[in-house]
């Protein structure tokens, strides 16, 4: 009992000298002061609360807002355009729509003389009802000369292979406004 | 200025800066980087912590372990041990200790006492906040310490003897 309390004496004691030791401080204090002053001005200033929590939380907010109205979107496009049904819409004919109505049209047109009109129309009858539908050459030249026009050549090459292969259509046609080149000045008739 | 004072900085420095400079110093051969590291990022902090002291220590203990890590990488450390430490402590008129003897010592004790009797003696830690520093309970951070400064009580028992043989004549 004795011996116990000897030995824990003597550990007080030697624990009371042990730190007794001063540890070896090589530490710049001056410096170090002087580089915490520098880091403390260069770290960011701690802001209120209100500013610190809605900047940390903005921009996860603001991602989860776009994300929700981009779902939101892509779900209404989903459901209002199954697939299959795209660009197929239904309409009730009009009365004066069809072939028949169209070449009606084109009758009227060609007995009219009215070119411009004609045009639109042959192109609406060609387009329903295909190339069967184009009135035969006598019809058309039924209904005038500006009716006509689509048997005339259609480029300058073509006009002049016609004009060639009828020179005598084309002396005709030439008008005579100048003297015969071999009668002078001086010829009196 | 952040959440810690000049004052309150200078006061830590004063009180605590040599025995976090013996704490980080058993683990590497750089301990004053270790700490200054450690009071940067002290001044860095947003808010104080509830408690500088044992933060502190927690943060140069993560250097140290982490720079030693890098040493041991190096291999300079081995290096180092076979050239001779260098003390620990400084030179004191009470000659009960001899203080390479005491480096040596405490150099040679398992980690976990070295390092409970260095944040207890000269850190002035409490066992629960050496506890909570070392991840275990006070009461492993109790018995580390006594099975510590026994263990360094036999090594130390001749000069120890004689001194307080000479001390008690």
């Amino acid at each position: 009992m004795e011996n116990q309390q000897h030995a824990h004496g003597d550990l007080n004691a030697f624990e009371a000298a042990l730190a007794g030791l001063t540890p070896r401080a090589r530490l710049d204090r001056d410096r170090l002061m002087f580089l915490a002053g520098q880091a403390a001005a260069v770290s960011p200033a701690p802001a209120p609360d209100g500013a610190q929590s809605s900047g940390r939380h903005g921009w996860p907010a603001a991602f989860a807002a776009m994300t929700a109205i981009a779902a939101g979107l892509l779900l209404a496009l989903l459901v209002r355009l199954p697939p299959g049904n795209e660009g197929l819409v239904e309409r009730p004919a009009r009365p004066d729509s069809g072939p028949a109505a169209a070449t009606q049209r084109i009758q009227t047109a060609a007995a009219a003389g009215a070119a411009a009109d004609s045009y639109v129309h042959l192109r609406d009858l060609v387009t329903a009802q295909g190339l069967d539908a184009w009135p035969d050459s006598a019809a058309i030249a039924a209904g005038g000369d500006r009716a006509a026009g689509p048997l005339r050549p259609s480029s300058l090459g073509a006009l002049l292979d016609e004009l060639q292969e009828r020179p005598e259509a084309s002396r005709a046609t030439r008008p005579e406004t100048f003297p015969e080149s071999n009668s002078g000045p001086g010829d009196k008739s | 200025m952040s959440g810690i004072t000049p004052e309150i900085l200078a006061r830590l420095l004063d009180e605590h800066g040599s025995a976090l400079l013996l704490y980080a110093r058993q683990w590497c051969d750089a301990p004053e980087d270790m700490v200054q590291e450690a009071v940067l990022q002290l001044v860095r902090q947003q808010a104080v912590p509830e408690n500088p002291v044992g933060w502190l220590f927690q943060v140069v203990r993560n250097l140290a372990l982490n720079e030693a890590r890098a040493a041991q990488r190096r291999a300079k450390r081995e290096s180092a041990a076979t050239g001779g430490r260098e003390s620990w402590f400084a030179a004191t008129e009470d000659d009960r200790l001899d203080a390479a003897a005491a480096t040596d010592a405490l150099a040679g004790l398992p980690a976990e006492e070295r390092e409970t009797i260095v944040a207890r003696l000269w850190g002035g830690l409490s066992f629960e906040e050496i506890g909570r520093l070392m991840g275990t309970s006070s009461s492993s951070a109790h018995r580390n310490y006594h099975r510590g400064l026994t263990a360094l009580r036999e090594k130390l028992g001749a000069t120890w003897k004689t001194s307080s043989t000479r001390t008690a004549t």
